[in-house]
């Protein structure tokens, strides 16, 4: 317990001097442009990396799996080919390339500068200032429940105390030099993820025994799940059921999908110095990811067995019905002592990554673009106002850490996903790839996506539907259709809706100005 | 099929290892695909400028 306390200061004060030290080299601000940013590919996938997958992912929907079982490997796929492959090769060489031709900084600028559209910058900057707290709560979550079982200390207390030193290490100069502490928290995570699932599968006698070993325990399914068409842990939910619905349409899709319109990862690409250097990271990142979800899709899944095999218990049985807290059991419980100190600050890292940049996004969205772009305020303010921004988004995040209910990470950050893909993403690869699309199609796709997710979210989704009441108080019912739009994610719904929209109304409407879109492709 | 319940399980596992390869060969085959052309690099250095000014706001 004493090592573990000091091994985490010790930890957090590399951190702290590797971000101070890369705030130190953007002061000298000539030298850096004329070199122009030397980010090495490594450096880059790292930085995307560790800024994608968090303790939400690690430790969230590696719960998430350690319930509903392998059918989530799914989402490891998608992660890779979608969130890596695609992202990088088709959306991220036409981002930098564009970014770099309009001169824009953010996800909101890059929009609204193709578009012509203050309008387009200022919506698209509230809507994540608003909701990507959602998101970085998540990540907080999932740490807090790390440092809650590991140092015992209760979540309430280790959630503030982690928020009070990563505010600390922003006010540093955290936010600036993210490149260094990046790769080190990146590889920092990628050993480890390696570690813990050669021991997994090493205990349980291989690859196919340790599969097969779950197999065997699908009697062991709770009925209270079999009921929604849980059919073991390592096959597919039911097709149709309520849970095939939750895995393939909230987590699979949703996140897999979602990825491609995330602000704080599409500014990555803007970043990069030249096009090899991203097909240089697509090797990278698709190594990273597999390490990162593709073995914790795997360890979640396989710890009902360890459980069972050392406690008689299954996983969710051992959580005290808290998905969240699966794998942080499964660190102290069954790894190595050492392991296990390693492992938190290795979450740590994932955490402090992911929510750094999550809390720039926040800032840069709020000063930046809601303020002076949205707004049109260029007196001076928007310094202030990025500066308030981030404090806002800190807040606003220890505020749904506290008050999200237990099992929340996986679905609080599909819904982020979700909400993200269907505001944005039609609207983001029509600016990059359809010459023809028109500022109208574009604000009715971003206005529409977001109307019909919250109208299904607040109206059909009965999870939120029910625990809002807002449908209930309007209409007297619960939810306005039965099963299984309740639990179809809003996401099947407001994509198709919002690319219908875009395709409609830019064919409708008249062509953008040909001398602007011409400049915005001409790279 | 690799001691899972379902083909529909395995092939989510085996396609994850599949999409890896496929970063991994196409990292190889372009690494060095894609250099930058001067009119790029002007471009490169006046965002870095403008980068810089906006991580100058932050806290």
């Amino acid at each position: 317990m004493a090592l573990n306390i000091v091994l985490v200061l010790l930890y957090l004060i590399v951190i702290f001097y590797l971000g101070y030290k890369g705030w130190r080299e953007t002061q000298t601000a000539s030298d850096y442009m004329i070199a122009g940013r030397e980010i090495n590919p490594y450096v880059m996938a790292m930085s995307y990396g560790a800024t994608f997958i968090s303790t939400s992912a690690i430790v969230g929907f590696g719960g998430a799996a350690a319930l509903f079982g392998f059918s989530v490997i799914w989402l490891t796929f998608l992660n890779i080919f979608v969130g890596i492959f695609i992202a990088f090769v088709f959306f991220g060489k036409r981002t930098r390339k564009m970014g770099r031709r309009l001169d824009a900084h953010t996800f909101p600028e890059i929009l609204g500068m193709r578009f012509e559209s203050r309008f387009i910058q200022g919506f698209s900057a509230l809507v994540i200032f608003l909701f990507l707290p959602v998101y970085a709560a998540a990540v907080l979550i999932g740490i807090s429940r790390f440092i809650e079982v590991s140092l015992h200390i209760p979540y309430w207390a280790g959630l503030l105390g982690f928020s009070v030193i990563l505010a600390l290490y922003v006010i540093w100069g955290g936010l600036k030099g993210v490149m260094y502490t990046d790769a080190l928290q990146g590889t920092l995570m990628f050993v480890m993820m390696i570690i813990l699932i050669a021991f997994t599968y090493s205990h349980l006698g291989g690859v196919g025994h340790a599969h097969q070993a779950l197999t065997d325990m699908a009697n062991l399914v709770p009925a209270k799940l079999k009921a929604l068409g849980h059919m073991g842990w390592t096959a597919s939910p039911k097709s149709g059921s309520p849970l095939w619905w939750i895995v393939y349409s909230t987590i699979v899709f949703g996140v897999g999908i979602g990825v491609l319109a995330q602000p704080q990862l599409s500014v990555r690409f803007m970043t990069v110095k030249n096009d090899a250097s991203l097909n240089r990271a697509v090797l990278v990142g698709g190594i990273f990811i597999l390490a990162m979800t593709g073995i914790a899709f795997t360890v979640g899944p396989l710890s009902n067995v360890l459980f069972f095999q050392k406690f008689g218990k299954i996983s969710i049985a051992m959580a005290g019905g808290n998905i969240d807290k699966v794998i942080p059991l499964y660190i102290s419980k069954i790894m190595p002592g050492w392991f296990a100190t390693l492992f938190l600050l290795a979450m740590l890292a994932a955490a402090m990554s992911t929510l750094s940049s999550q809390y720039h996004v926040g800032g840069t969205s709020l000063g930046r673009d809601f303020y002076e772009r949205g707004l049109g305020k260029t007196s001076g303010g928007e310094i202030t106002a990025t500066r308030f921004g981030v404090g806002l988004t800190i807040l606003f995040t220890i505020m749904w850490g506290l008050f999200l209910p237990p099992s929340v990470i996986a679905i609080a950050t599909a819904f982020f996903f979700g909400l993200c893909s269907s505001t944005f993403l039609p609207m983001y690869t029509a600016a990059l790839f359809w010459k023809r699309v028109t500022r109208k199609g574009a604000i009715t796709s971003m206005v529409g996506g977001f109307a019909v997710s919250f109208f299904w979210l607040l109206f059909v989704h009965k999870k939120e539907a029910a625990a809002i009441g807002l449908c209930k108080a309007l209409t007297g019912k619960v939810t306005l259709l039965g099963y299984p739009w309740v639990v179809v994610d809003p996401n099947l719904i407001a994509l198709p809706i919002s690319i219908i929209l875009i395709i409609i109304v830019s064919l409708m409407t008249p062509r953008m100005d040909d001398e602007h879109v011409e400049k915005c492709f001409d790279w | 099929m690799l001691g899972f319940a379902d083909s529909l399980t395995a092939w989510g596992y085996i396609l994850s290892f599949l999409a890896t390869i496929l970063c991994i060969v196409y990292g190889l085959v372009n690494w060095n695909k894609g250099t930058e052309s001067e009119e790029d690099y002007r471009r490169s250095v006046e965002w870095e400028r403008e980068e810089i000014e906006v991580e100058d706001r932050l806290p």
